[in-house]
């Protein structure tokens, strides 16, 4: 018998188990149902040494995650069923299961284990003898109850639904990894589609960078520090006293604060880096992160000027990451001084890590309104082509690319945006009282590759809240490629938000 | 002697080449309504936008070498245009200005060659 028998049978008992057997589970009293999530299913390699990298250009599987050291999630591209997967010689083991949604659509993947309490006077063998399965005892803990492993091919829901219907016990359940996350009181939270898009405004559910399962990982560190290379940050209600003294390249008195006319700056902060849970304006992405503030819009900016701008971000100012909405008109803009000095922020940048940077890929796509001969160029703007750079486009609310947004092979990523001109749709501080464009002190039509490209960075900044030891290149390398997620060592959270972000690939879209 | 004249006429045609924009792009002079400032920059300031109409088209172009003095919404001017000598970087909440020009020769009433 060959690994790609025993896979092909697993696959089989697996379809012929989970179709045919109602899907629940017993809690509280009553059946929670489950529909099975074809999309997603889990392995349980007999050999703990099983190299899941080995799946990475397996045809029909789209992502792959060790979760723990005896299972991994395996992920197929969209319109392909286990069946239609070519993995022989690529899995060696006979022990698969699909993946499980509660009827509202929640995540529920099971983990192989049901957990058990029994009732007092009962011994957990006799629940193991009764089950006519083959359980083994993972766990036990100081209140008598029960993780136990569920061997060979039995449905797991099936033989905890038996254990629970035989009355011998409290509770008995399968062990699930579910997406868990933080409840935002954050008032303008809701309108924060970008962030969890809930369908609100007409948006397309789970079209966002799913910042609750990140926020379930990390609200960030109050030690990471974010530049926001635009036209001036100040101090809001929203972002707490953590908007550092800048820097204003054409004012030694500047300090990065914005002048007359300046809110574009306001903007991309709110969403990098606005308080969570304050009963208060927005939520940002890296909640408790730092603001470096610099100004590179008074009007007279030479080249010069820009180059101080980044070297002060990474070398005086110690950015971890460097957030830049802004990039030139031209197609044929190449101006190597800045280029130089993105690479010294990405090599020198955090004692030699480098820093993230990050820049908008720009707004000039060629659309019906702006044609070639009118100045709208196809690819990516300068600096956002420079190599390196984490790149980001705008996609709208429900997933698809902006006409406006500049793309080409420099794409790294697209995070969802509003319109152009402030005609978008993003939530965001504003500046405070009179200084600020709109009433208030929030904005609700941010928008362009300028929105996008703060979230990137907040992601960013998260990521190095977590593991504050990832290099430049592991930070970006993650970004673009999920299947990097583990290097974070960290369980099924960061992949999600990872993936989601992944997800909005541009290659992915351009591909249809 | 010889050289010094040389060396005048030299310099006097340096200085009138100079002066006659040999940079511009259109001898002939445009009009146009100062709109807005846009978040564009370079190293000559913050662009205005300028709406133009030529030849029965209405278009727009971007400059940041407008005069200080007329930096007034809605002010109608005339000026001639040439290649803009920086670039120009705009955040990227907006779709870029279609054209820049560095504008040259502005005025309220009437093109001036001088």
């Amino acid at each position: 018998m060959n690994k790609s028998f025993f896979f092909f049978a697993s696959l089989i008992l697996i379809s012929v188990n989970s179709f045919s057997q109602p899907n629940y589970y017993w809690s509280g009293g009553k059946k929670i149902e489950l529909t099975i999530d074809s999309s997603r299913f889990i392995m349980f390699p007999k050999d703990i040494n099983f190299n899941n990298d080995d799946l990475r250009n397996t045809q029909g599987v789209k992502n792959h995650q060790r979760l723990r050291s005896n299972y991994i999630l395996i992920e197929l591209i969209e319109n392909n069923t286990l069946s239609s997967v070519e993995v022989t010689g690529k899995i060696s083991s006979r022990n698969l299961t699909y993946s499980f949604k509660t009827i509202d659509g929640a995540r529920m993947i099971p983990t192989g284990e049901i957990l058990v309490s029994p009732k007092k006077g009962i011994a957990i063998e006799t629940i193991i003898a009764m089950s006519n399965a083959s359980l083994s005892i993972q766990d036990k803990n100081k209140y008598g109850e029960y993780k136990l492993r569920v061997e060979g091919n039995f449905n797991i829901l099936s033989v905890s639904n038996l254990i629970y219907e035989s009355g011998l016990v409290q509770f008995a359940h399968p062990n699930f990894i579910a997406d868990i996350i933080k409840f935002q009181n954050d008032l303008l939270y809701p309108d924060q589609y970008y962030l969890n898009n809930t369908g609100q405004f007409g948006g397309t559910i789970g079209v966002d960078i799913n910042a609750p399962q990140a926020w379930a990982l990390s609200n960030g560190l109050n030690n990471i520090r974010v530049a926001v290379i635009d036209d001036g940050v100040e101090n809001h209600e929203d972002i707490n006293g953590r908007v550092l003294a800048g820097f204003t390249p054409t004012n030694p008195n500047g300090f990065g604060a914005p002048i007359a006319g300046g809110n574009h700056g306001q903007q991309c902060a709110g969403i990098i880096a606005a308080t969570s849970n304050n009963v208060l304006g927005i939520a940002g992405i890296a909640q408790c992160s730092q603001i470096i503030p610099i100004n590179i819009f008074t009007g007279g900016e030479d080249i010069p000027d820009l180059v101080e701008a980044i070297d002060f971000a990474w070398d005086d100012a110690q950015a971890d990451v460097i957030s830049n909405s802004w990039g030139f008109t031209g197609q044929n803009v190449q101006i190597d001084a800045i280029a130089q000095a993105i690479t010294r922020a990405r090599t020198q940048g955090r004692g030699n890590l480098g820093s993230i940077v990050v820049f908008a890929s720009g707004n000039s796509h060629p659309t019906s309104t702006c044609s070639t001969n009118q100045g709208c160029f196809n690819g990516v703007t300068f600096p956002a082509n420079v190599d390196g750079v984490v790149t980001v486009g705008a996609i709208n609310r429900n997933g698809n690319i902006w006409n406006y947004s500049s793309r080409g092979a420099q794409m790294d990523l697209v995070a969802p945006s509003g319109n152009v001109n402030n005609n978008g749709d993003v939530r965001t501080t504003d500046r405070m009282g009179n200084n600020g464009l709109v009433a208030g002190n929030y904005i609700n039509t941010f928008g362009g590759t300028s929105a996008a490209c703060p979230q990137v960075s907040g992601v960013a900044a998260l990521m190095l809240s977590i593991n504050p030891a990832l290099t430049e290149a592991q930070v970006v390398n993650i970004l673009r490629e999920p299947l990097i997620t583990l290097i974070l060592k960290k369980s099924y959270a960061d992949f999600l938000t990872f993936y989601h972000l992944q997800k909005f690939h541009p290659e992915n879209i351009f591909n249809g | 002697m010889k050289n010094l004249i040389t060396f005048l006429l030299t310099t006097i045609c340096g200085f009138c080449f100079y002066g006659c924009d040999s940079d511009a792009l259109d001898q002939e002079c445009i009009k146009g309504v100062v709109l807005y400032e846009i978040p564009c920059n370079n190293a000559n300031g913050l662009a205005y936008l300028i709406k133009v109409e030529r030849g029965g088209i209405t278009d727009s172009i971007a400059t940041t070498t407008l005069p200080s003095i007329y930096k007034v919404e809605g002010q109608e001017i005339f000026f001639f245009i040439r290649e803009p000598k920086h670039e120009l970087f705009c955040n990227t909440s907006i779709i870029p200005p279609k054209k820049e020009y560095d504008i040259y020769n502005v005025s309220n009433n009437a093109c001036s060659n001088e």
